[in-house]
């Protein structure tokens, strides 16, 4: 319970620091945000209007310390500020509007890819030198070095385009409303999201399946498999509860890591596939200076990365005796 | 008359009624149908549907707050009346009287009267915020007098209808009186307005679809309420790819965003269907000098530059042929009868705006930039030397391309000039500090040329904070311009414009104070899958880009679905 505890004002100190560094460094870029706003209109908004813009955005300017302790208590009540770029809408109305949808593709795809990736690592390295470890694995692993954006694109353009077997975009068939309990709709959600899941998990399969593998044979090395094998216990169970157990850990710290990753969205996939995400909504905040909208994405990844590290570190503690 | 006659007639006349009336109703205009439109890049729609936000959910300007003159961009400053029928200036030009149009009404039935007009400039004086238009530097008050609307000038600016006209969009007095902060208004569905969509189904991650006002005031050919089609559906494109390939799949019936190699892709995947037309009526996309840095206040190095640059490969492999080399006065077609042929004569006579290497070698010679160093490059008069950067913005790629042809046309005069590429964030705040050596960046519109010359010229525009804003980069800047664009804002007369269009583009000319490349091309593509009656490139009745607030709103009125393809109408 002490390493727990621990653990936990540990990561209250970091999640600390990173508030602050999300404060900041966004503000270190070039620009700000109202002339940016202004210019992304390429000379079609009335240059008349910067100064009513200007009076808009009033509460932009001011010294900078000051405005870092709003933020700060702003960020104690819950209150993530407006959006500049959608003024004034809140921050966290436009997080919440395609968190779900990141959350529902990539979180499906991470667990998922690290599921089968994993099972295929542990059989891979049980039988060495079999079809699973001969063929899937290399197959996966050249799948994983190709460049995301190439295999998306190749893929939308021969299943989607060509064939016509899946949509080619959005997460949903655009010409129905969000509802939940309509089967029509449903059924739309998961058409769109097959091809971009299946680009997902062919690209990151071989290398979860990879790591699994190399720590497997490390541990199948080990004395207690031999001693588990000479007890007679059977193939099934050394290997999963014996050889896996141990070799998972490693590979459960990543897993974590890319959990918490999940809210930051996948940027190529939302280009490719225009499907709704984090990721864009980063990048417009990003190139629009859009200080509290990258403030309140930051600040939700930095939150997931570290939730996922704590539940990490308590499933470590079950599976691992010594680290208690 | 026998009875058998009597019968036959009446049947003749009741036979030529009803086919009489089966043609009409096969003349008259088939309703119905949703649109899709893709106008760019896109993020997830927000529900802000208030016209004076910064950035309002697309389509709130113009087809749901309408204005009350429509500025047709294709026609040269003429106006197509509105909510307005016209305007009147007083003697004194102090006073402008906007005469309302008597059938106009809010889609909740309510009249749409002079009152509102004085509501909506009265929110706006007192929310200064809310000025997109800077109309409160010029205008004092208004006050509705029998069906009119009396703007109260606070001096002479007699370019006020074109900015009263282009930015003034009418807000209902009798649903925004109760609004706490109109600034931060973002007015939710349902909401009250007089545009022909004003019905909001869907706006969120993916879609943002309005629907038509079924009490919409203006009458259609066939005697019902505009506009035909049914709805207006705009899903979410993150970037242009996905947009792109749904265009090629015929998925979308109106788009305004630019595609690479349009010919072989968009038009190729259906020829009879798939149309597009950049008429090139943006404004003047120019390589922006710093004027204040040396060697770029010389202008005979400015000159040399402009003879330097091969414009027809800029516009045929940068643009892809989108586009066309701009007159050397800076004027493109869309002010084609302003250009002054004496500007134009003293452009041909500098050697400006034409590709022309020797000469500019030669200008460089005879100013003095020779290679003193022998390193092979031109140095400056004082030996000293000169390198330069040409900036442009990432992932631009026609931009990039045109840059990157420019910067060899110098090089191939001696010049050390290079590539580089900026994120936009940083190039666009180097343009507005003055840190910057040249730069490609685009130009202003406008119905008359006022806007170009002031944007390019107007030394007020230096901020207080030491900003260039509007197109002000290079920072040339002269008491004569100035004088002349003031005075072009206090004559209402249409010569004395043109005579100060006149000299202001001798000035321009004169003194190299950009180089013109070309005019920016205006994205538009359109197809004739399910919908029909977009402006072509043989009807250009109005900008057909999507995301022209005017030009969007006169298409509207007359694009309508095809009844024989099969769910286009329904």
């Amino acid at each position: 319970m002490r390493f727990l505890a621990r653990r936990f004002v540990f990561y209250l100190v970091a999640a600390f620091f990173a508030i602050t560094i999300n404060f900041f460094l966004p503000r270190m870029m070039v620009g700000d945000p109202v002339q940016i706003m202004f210019a992304q209109f390429q000379g079609r908004l009335d240059p008349r209007a910067l100064d009513s813009l200007k009076a808009t955005f009033g509460f932009v300017e001011g010294p900078l310390l000051e405005q870092y302790f709003t933020y700060l208590s702003n960020l104690l009540q819950g209150n993530l500020g407006l959006s500049i770029s959608s003024f004034p809408v809140p921050v966290g109305q436009i997080i919440s509007s395609s968190v779900m949808w990141t959350i529902r593709l990539l979180g499906l795809a991470t667990i998922m890819s690290f599921s089968i990736g994993v099972l295929l690592g542990i059989l891979a390295a049980w039988r060495r030198g079999g079809r699973v470890d001969s063929v899937l694995l290399p197959v996966f692993t050249m799948m994983g070095a190709f460049p995301f954006f190439w295999i998306a694109m190749l893929f939308l353009y021969v299943f989607g385009f060509l064939l016509g077997w899946f949509p080619i975009g959005h997460a949903y068939n655009i010409a129905l409303r969000v509802d939940w309990g309509n089967p029509e709709f449903l059924s739309s959600v998961v058409r769109h999201t097959l091809l971009p899941l299946t680009v997902i998990l062919i690209t990151s399969i071989g290398s979860w399946m990879l790591g699994m593998r190399n720590n497997m044979i490390g541990v199948l090395a080990e004395d207690y498999i031999v001693m588990a094998q000479a007890k007679g216990l059977s193939d099934r169970r050394v290997m999963f509860v014996y050889a896996a157990r141990n070799a998972i850990l490693p590979s459960l710290t990543g897993f974590a890591m890319s959990l918490g990753f999940v809210i930051g969205g996948a940027l190529v996939v939302e280009l490719v596939f225009a499907y709704p995400g984090m990721g864009f909504t980063l990048l417009n905040a990003v190139n629009g200076r859009d200080y509290p909208l990258m403030q309140g994405v930051f600040l939700m990844i930095t939150l997931a990365v570290l939730a996922a590290n704590f539940i990490a570190d308590i499933v470590y503690v079950v599976l691992d005796p010594r680290a208690r | 008359m026998p009875k058998r006659t009597v019968v036959f007639v009446i049947f003749t006349v009741l036979a030529v009624l009803l086919l009489s009336t089966t043609a009409g109703a096969q003349s008259s205009i088939p309703r119905g149908g949703t649109f899709l439109v893709s106008e760019g890049q896109q993020a997830a729609f927000t529900s802000n549907f208030n016209p004076y936000a910064p950035d309002p959910t697309r389509w709130t300007q113009g087809t749901m707050y309408e204005l009350l003159i429509l500025y047709n961009p294709v026609e040269g400053g003429a106006y197509t009346p509105w909510l307005a029928t016209g305007y009147e200036w007083s003697d004194d030009l102090l006073t402008l009287t906007f005469t309302m149009n008597p059938d106009a009404k809010w889609n909740d039935g309510t009249p749409l009267t002079a009152e509102d007009v004085v509501f909506t400039f009265n929110m706006i004086k007192a929310n200064p915020a809310m000025d997109r238009g800077a109309i409160l530097g010029f205008i004092d008050s208004a006050e509705a007098v029998d069906g009119k609307v009396q703007f109260n000038l606070s001096q002479v600016y007699t370019l006020a209808p074109e900015v009263i006209g282009g930015n003034l969009y009418i807000v209902p007095a009798h649903a925004w009186a109760d609004v706490e902060d109109p600034v931060t208004f973002t007015n939710p569905p349902p909401v009250v307005a007089s545009g022909m969509l004003t019905d909001v189904k869907a706006v969120n991650e993916q879609v943002l679809e309005i629907c038509r006002n079924p009490n919409y005031w203006q009458m259609g050919e066939d005697g019902l309420p505009l506009p035909y089609v049914n709805c207006m559906r705009m899903p979410v494109y993150p970037g242009n790819d996905p947009a792109n390939l749904a265009a090629v799949n015929g998925e979308l019936d109106w788009i305004g965003n630019f595609i690479a190699d349009i010919d072989a892709t968009f038009v190729a995947a259906n020829p009879e269907k798939h149309h597009y037309y950049f008429w090139p009526g943006g404004g003047p996309v120019s390589l922006y000098m710093n004027t204040t840095k040396a060697p770029f206040n010389d202008v005979n190095f400015r000159a040399a530059l402009s003879a330097a640059v091969d414009y027809e490969a800029v516009t045929n492999i940068g643009m892809y042929g989108y586009t066309e080399p701009i007159n050397p006065t800076g004027l493109g077609p869309r002010w084609a009868n302003w250009i002054n042929p004496e500007a134009e004569a003293l452009a041909a006579e500098m050697g400006l705006g034409k590709y022309n290497p020797e000469l500019a070698a030669a200008k460089l010679d005879d100013a003095g930039y020779v290679d003193a160093n022998g390193d092979g490059w031109r140095d400056l008069p004082d030996g000293s030397s000169l390198n330069f950067k040409v900036q442009v913005v990432n992932g631009w790629t026609d931009w990039v391309t045109s840059v990157q042809i420019m910067s060899q046309n110098f090089q191939d005069v001696g010049l050390n000039a290079v590539i580089d590429v900026l994120d936009f964030g940083v190039w666009f705040a180097n343009l507005q500090n003055g840190t910057f050596d040249t730069s490609i960046g685009w130009g202003s519109g406008g119905n008359t040329p006022y806007d170009h010359f002031r944007n390019l010229m107007y030394s007020g525009l230096i901020g207080a904070d030491g900003l260039a804003n509007a197109q002000l980069w290079g920072r040339w800047t002269s008491p004569e311009a100035d004088a002349l664009i003031d005075a072009f804002t206090k004559t209402a007369d249409e010569a004395e414009w043109r005579d100060i269009s006149n000299k202001l583009q001798m000035l321009a000319v004169e003194n190299v104070v950009t180089v013109p490349l070309f005019p920016g091309p205006t994205w538009y593509e359109w197809t004739t899958h399910r919908f029909t009656g977009f402006p072509t490139r043989e009807d250009y009745y109005t900008q057909g880009s999507p995301w022209n607030v005017q030009g969007r709103t006169i298409t509207l009125t007359r694009i309508h679905c095809l009844p024989d393809v099969p769910g286009a109408c329904d």
